[in-house]
This record gives C-alpha cells, sequence and structure tokens, in this order.
C-alpha cells in the first residue's frame, strides 16, 4: 500500500514536459531562380519589386509604372493567366505607400495561381485591368468604393455598394466603424443622431 | 370618417368602435416586404405550417392595399428611404410591426451603414424581439397588435 502510494506521488511529482521550443519559421521562400519570376523580371525590369513563394503560392510584388498594362496583358496572353479570380486592397496606414492592390490570377492550363500585389500611395491612380479581364469591372468598383483608389479609363466607376452621394471609404483604417454619416441621413431620412448619447432630433 | 374625435363615449360611438375594430383586426392585410433573414421567418409564419391565413392575414404586393407593414430585417441606410416610401405610401389607418433586433434596435450592427433601429424613420405599434424570432413570436406579435386594434375609438378621448 505504502509502496504504491509512494509510487503515485512520484508520477505527481514529476514536471510536466515542456514541449520543445518552437523555432520560428520563415515561410516565404525567395522566388529568384522560378521561369515566371525570371521572364516578369527581364521583361519588365522597372515594375518587377521583388518574388516570393509561400506555400507553393507565388507571389510578385510590384510598383505602379506606365507599362503596368502590358505586364498583365503579357501574363493573360503568354503565361496563360486567363482568368482574374480576385482583385482587391489592403491599407497599411503606417507605411509611405499605403495601400496594396492584390491580383489574384488563375491559370486554367496551367492550373496555376499568381498572387500581384501592387503597392501605392494615396490619391495615386492604377490603371484599369477590366479591359483584360471582364470580371476586374465590379471588384475595382468595390475597391473604389471602400478604399477610395481611382482606376483610370475604368468604363464605369461609380460606388457599387454604398450610396451614390456617400462621402467616406469605410474599409480605411482610419475611419472609425460607428462613424454615421450624419449629413447623410438628415439629408435622405431627416434625422440627425446624437454622437454621444445616440439621441435623435 | 369625419367623425373621430367628436362625440363623447356613448351607445353609438362604442358599437360603431366595436364593427371597425372587428373588421379591421381580422383583416390585417401586410405589404409584402422584407429585408434580412427576418423575411425568410415571416414567410414560414405565412406557409402552411403556421397559416397566417386563418387569422385573414394576405400578404399584399401593393402598400396602397396595406394597412400593416412587417419591418422584417436589417434596415439599412441605403434602403431606409425607401422604407420609408413604402409607409408613406400605406393609406391610414396603418400599424407598424418592427420584427427581430435589427429593427428594433439595429441589433448587433452598431455600423457606419446600419439605420439603429426602424423606429428613428417610422412610428412602431409593435416590437417582436428575436434574432429572428420564431414564428411563434410574430404570431404572438400579431395578435398584440390585434389587441391594440381593438381598443381604438373614434370617441373623444377624455
Amino acid at each position: 500500500m505504502a509502496e504504491e502510494n509512494k509510487k503515485n506521488s512520484e508520477k505527481k511529482t514529476a514536471p510536466p514536459k515542456r514541449p520543445p521550443k518552437k523555432e520560428e519559421v520563415n515561410l516565404y521562400e525567395d522566388l529568384a531562380g522560378a521561369e515566371i519570376f525570371e521572364n516578369l523580371k527581364s521583361k519588365f525590369s522597372d515594375l518587377v519589386v521583388d518574388g516570393k513563394k509561400i506555400r507553393g503560392q507565388n507571389i510578385i510584388y510590384l510598383k505602379n509604372g506606365e507599362n503596368l498594362l502590358d505586364l498583365f496583358i503579357y501574363l493573360r496572353d503568354e503565361e496563360k493567366f486567363d482568368m482574374l479570380a480576385d482583385l482587391t486592397a489592403i491599407d497599411y496606414p503606417e507605411r509611405e505607400k499605403r495601400f496594396t492592390v492584390l491580383y489574384n490570377l488563375y491559370s486554367f492550363s496551367k492550373l496555376e495561381r499568381l498572387l500581384i500585389r501592387l503597392d501605392i500611395s494615396e490619391g495615386e491612380e492604377v490603371e484599369t485591368v477590366s479591359n483584360i479581364w471582364p470580371s476586374a469591372n465590379w471588384p475595382e468598383r468595390e475597391v473604389f468604393d471602400m478604399f477610395g483608389i481611382k482606376f483610370k479609363n475604368h468604363p464605369d466607376l461609380r460606388r457599387i455598394l454604398l450610396p451614390e452621394d456617400w462621402k467616406t471609404h469605410p474599409l480605411r483604417k482610419d475611419f472609425n466603424v460607428k462613424d454615421r454619416d450624419q449629413d447623410w441621413m438628415e439629408k435622405h431620412l431627416g434625422i440627425r443622431e446624437d454622437v454621444n448619447t445616440g439621441e435623435v432630433k | 370618417m369625419g367623425i373621430e374625435g367628436k362625440f363623447k363615449k356613448n351607445i353609438i360611438t362604442t358599437t360603431v368602435d366595436y364593427l371597425f375594430n372587428w373588421a379591421r383586426k381580422s383583416s390585417l392585410w401586410p405589404v409584402t416586404f422584407g429585408l434580412a433573414c427576418c423575411a425568410i421567418e415571416m414567410m414560414a409564419t405565412g406557409a402552411s405550417r403556421w397559416d397566417l391565413d386563418r387569422y385573414g392575414i394576405i400578404f399584399r404586393p401593393s402598400p396602397r392595399q396595406s394597412d400593416v407593414m412587417i419591418v422584417a430585417g436589417t434596415v439599412t441606410l441605403k434602403m431606409a428611404p425607401a422604407v420609408k416610401r413604402v409607409w408613406d405610401q400605406m393609406p391610414d389607418p396603418k400599424w407598424c410591426i418592427s420584427m427581430g433586433s435589427c429593427a428594433n434596435s439595429g441589433g448587433p450592427f452598431d455600423s457606419y451603414s446600419v439605420l439603429q433601429g426602424v423606429d428613428m424613420i417610422i412610428p412602431v405599434d409593435v416590437y417582436v424581439p428575436g434574432c429572428p424570432p420564431r414564428p411563434e413570436a410574430l404570431l404572438y406579435g400579431i395578435l398584440r397588435l390585434q389587441d391594440k386594434i381593438s381598443k381604438m375609438t373614434i370617441a373623444k378621448s377624455e
């Protein structure tokens, strides 16, 4: 009996095994040497900034330039990225080039994706790709609606979700999510909230 | 009718009240109008299992033929002028049921694009809580509205 107790207590007092400390893994690999990256770099050296790979996903970092459309046409016609799966944007308010426009391309012949990150600063206009991939039309309108990024030569650059006479761009980081446009409400609904108490006048 | 508020309560006004209130509460015609998931529950209430028809409640596709508006769902600021317009197009007497947390108070959406309660733009008679309310809850709200209607009077208020 006593021996058993001793065994139990020994078991309990044994320090728990700590999980081994995880080494910080850099998931990003350099894309240098990859065919598509080298092709782009040789043809558009002034646009291509960097290329990385994460979990088998190729990312190309671009900066804005005159021949941006040529790059996209090259990607569609030569590299066979025939579908624009998504187009969106990210706001990094602490960066000098504040916005990143993301192009998510897909190739049906190669069964491959390509992510393109284009850094732009505030007020900078990006050439539209809706003439290259028609599916870019509405995503570009949404990016314009939510971030205020203007797309040059877009066929119909109006707000897509919010009312046409809306003023703010809600997905910008400096926008307060509770900030209802009181002037808009007064004009269209004839009401005005007290911002602090929520009282309606 | 042109005789509201002209007489005190007497045998004639109470009889007229009874008749009119009975007629009004027994044929509440809501305008076919839904904004979000609450509208699915509202449709379920109208369908065979809960069957609003047995209360004489028939959804009308035109606000001009309706006398109750069930605001079923989130009222976004973009939608709010349309809600108000539909309400303004309905002929008197008319009532409003605010269905669900979003229509009552904005619900979880304290955000830039959502109206914080439909009572900011139109007068509400019955608030039905829930997210979304069960059909029973909406049915209960409608019965409470019927109670409210049966207390209406054309007599002078004392």
